[in-house]
């Protein structure tokens, strides 16, 4: 028989006293893989759902809502917000290369914003409204964070008429050296609602959806920097302590 | 004369017996006494362009991760987990931190340390975690990245002897450095490995096998002019590497530039002439193709660096793998001219290739009479004083290395007149030189 077993997420509060929030939290026992932030601004998004799925993978999660402010571009405080969740996080032990941010809808941007002003593990942006406030397209705004980026972003775009092209993603590929920004791909799926990752029986967003979540899950398992386990702890101190490791080779730039 | 070459100086003749081209037993003693004891090509770095980026390769038969790990070092890894041997890294390129074995789970950084376990209380707490195995020995020159399977190998640059004076001739191509293209040509061909390391210094076989690439060019520029084949010089240099070079001649290869790929190709130019001086730069817009023992080629002619790979696979198959190394300060009407030609002349549907796959396939056939046809021929030029590329002194100089690793018998080197100060001109940069420090 099989019993699918589905976590309620607990409510917990972030952020300082004068300006908390709520969040909701799907802690796990054991030592769980990694923890990600959960970020969305459509009140139609099943998000516990996602936060099961995540705990499926061994990922604690914190989602929060991403709620309108003023002054910023989107109309939503997105790396305030992800400053106060990662804050949260720390408090569970979590360091921020253990953390991978998942910004769905507008709060995508977020997950973009995130990943321009920290070293996270991984931040994924999913279907992002088209357009800012101030007008700015997808193309635009991905084309302007790549060169700054800290963390390794991956954009999962609806639609075709305004994604990054396979030229611009040529060169965000190509225009850094190693040492510059971080790795960041794009990949667009043509013909689908925005909110293609809710699965709405439509058989392309379906498709969309299903894809777009296994890229997800493949990002964060291989970037977020995984948590230790006590008997991995005491390893690495035995290792460490070890004056007879053999080191790896490592090239060095020969020049003529 | 040994068992496998007939280097009969009187006559003079050079011959290598077909065995060689078809005995399982002389493949297996090729790996052990050649592949897992030379320096072996890996990659460029400039493949891997961000941190966490990674290339799959096979090298000398062992499959290797080839990777810019999380710090941005060049780091490469046996792909096997050192569980039960699975492969860990199934994609052919990709970026990645961390590599998890589909098998039982078992999860490495790609600086190559164990960072989970499944379950790990199943092994206790003295269990000693294993890390990623990796090459003994791992190098790299001018962004050519070297990988050895032998601990005891001299140092890379010793290796190379004077290989390295050709790799500074391509890398100095460009003053920003030069950069492999994204993208490859991946061929297979029916014959042994070492028909290919013959065809790609021989010139020989040019006018005849390649005829209908020389119509498209006669069509393309009018005509070629008298002799421009025999301006070139053959160059031993030393552990079985070799070179065939000719100076500047851009009448006889590839279609004819544009304008503004000539506007183009001339700022470059201009600018590497104020580097390197004219005389160096007036060498280094000839034609060179060089391999480097036993099975790295770099050919620099028709418009592109081709860096190209060849795999052993059995006695009778090979795998070949063809990157495009470009100076990245071109602008888009010389790169697109380039990889025109890249596609057109180089490619497995190419002017060129595929008349090569034939020929080496072919030869493959007729090596089945080996009993009744014993001896390939490669004299050609022996009794010259100053052989051209259009002879094969160059392959002679491979053959005499493989012969020396394979049955520990040196035959001596030939001698002949060196060609003329055009062919070694120095780059005039001093600044940019300095000694190459052993690892």
């Amino acid at each position: 028989m099989n019993t699918v077993v589905r976590i309620a997420p607990t409510q917990v509060d972030i952020g300082s006293a004068g300006d908390a929030q709520h969040a909701e939290l799907i802690a796990l026992g054991g030592v769980p893989r990694g923890a990600v932030l959960l970020a969305s601004t459509s009140s139609d998004h099943d998000t516990a759902e996602v936060q099961n799925a995540l705990a499926g993978h061994g990922f604690e999660s914190l989602f929060l809502w991403a709620r309108r402010s003023e002054g910023d571009a989107d109309g939503y405080a997105s790396v305030d917000l992800i400053q106060a969740g990662l804050q949260y996080l720390a408090t569970r032990g979590w360091t921020v290369e253990q953390v991978g941010v998942v910004g769905y809808g507008r709060a995508g941007w977020a997950a973009l914003d995130a990943a321009v002003a920290f070293e996270l593990g991984a931040a994924v942006t999913v279907s992002p409204t088209t357009a800012d406030l101030f007008g700015r397209t997808e193309r635009d705004r991905v084309l302007h964070a790549a060169p700054r980026l800290r963390t390794p972003w991956l954009g999962l775009m609806a639609g075709s008429a305004d994604c990054v092209s396979a030229l611009d993603r040529s060169l965000m590929a190509i225009s850094q050296p190693p040492e510059g920004s971080a790795y960041a791909r794009v990949v667009s799926y043509p013909e689908v609602p925005q909110s293609f990752y809710d699965d709405s029986g439509d058989a392309s967003a379906h498709a969309a959806g299903f894809d777009a979540w296994q890229r997800t899950i493949e990002w964060l398992n291989q970037r977020v920097v995984p948590r230790p386990t006590p008997l991995e702890l005491l390893w690495r101190a035995r290792h460490t302590a070890s004056v007879d490791q053999p080191q790896s080779h490592t090239v060095r730039r020969r020049e003529r | 004369m040994t068992h496998y070459i007939d280097d009969d100086r009187e006559m003079p003749r050079f011959r290598v017996n077909r065995e060689v081209m078809v005995d399982d037993e002389v493949f297996r003693r090729e790996r052990a006494k050649i592949f897992d004891q030379c320096w072996l090509y890996l990659g460029h770095e400039t493949e891997l362009r961000k941190k966490n980026d990674f290339r799959t390769r096979t090298v000398g038969g062992r499959p290797l991760i080839f990777f810019r790990n999380a710090k941005g070092e060049i780091k490469v890894w046996i792909n096997s987990c050192p569980h039960r041997g699975a492969t860990l890294c199934r994609e052919r390129e990709g970026n990645t931190r961390f590599m998890t074995c589909f098998y039982h789970g078992w999860t490495f950084s790609n600086s190559g340390d164990m960072v989970s376990l499944p379950d790990d209380a199943g092994y206790g707490p003295n269990y000693q975690r294993p890390s990623l195995a990796e090459p003994a020995k791992v190098d790299s020159y001018r962004g050519f990245v070297f990988v050895s399977f032998n601990d005891q190998a001299p140092n890379l640059s010793t290796y190379l002897a004077g290989a390295t004076e050709y790799l500074d001739l391509i890398a100095d191509q460009s003053t920003v450095g030069m950069e492999v293209l994204d993208g490859s040509h991946e061929y297979s061909v029916k014959a042994n490995w070492k028909l290919l390391v013959e065809n790609s210094y021989d010139s020989y076989h040019a006018s005849s096998a390649h005829q209908r690439y020389f119509e498209m060019v006669i069509a393309a520029r009018g005509e070629l002019k008298r002799g421009v084949l025999g301006r070139s010089a053959v160059v031993d240099l030393g552990n079985g590497h070799a070179v065939i070079a000719s100076i500047a001649n851009e009448e006889l290869f590839g279609r004819p530039l544009s304008e503004e790929g000539k506007r183009e190709k001339e700022q470059r130019m201009t600018r590497l002439r104020e580097v390197h001086g004219d005389a160096y730069v007036q060498r280094m817009q000839g034609t060179r193709n060089l391999v480097i023992f036993p099975n790295l080629v770099v050919i620099d002619l028709v418009m592109g660096v081709v860096v190209r790979k060849i795999d052993p696979v059995s006695p009778e198959y090979m795998e070949v793998s063809a990157w495009e190394l470009v100076p990245p300060e071109d602008g888009p009407e010389l790169m697109r001219q380039r990889l025109d030609n890249f596609l057109t002349f180089w490619g497995p549907g190419g002017l060129a290739s595929p008349d090569d796959v034939e020929a080496l396939e072919s030869c493959q056939r007729g090596f089945a009479a080996v009993t009744e046809l014993r001896w390939s021929d490669i004299s050609r030029g022996m009794h010259k004083d100053t052989p051209s590329s259009a002879d094969e002194l160059q392959m002679r100089t491979w053959w005499r290395r493989w012969n020396e690793l394979m049955t520990g018998r040196a035959l001596p080197a030939e001698t002949h007149s060196p060609h003329g100060q055009e062919y070694f001109a120095k780059s005039a940069d001093h600044s940019a030189g300095g000694a190459v420090t052993p690892s």
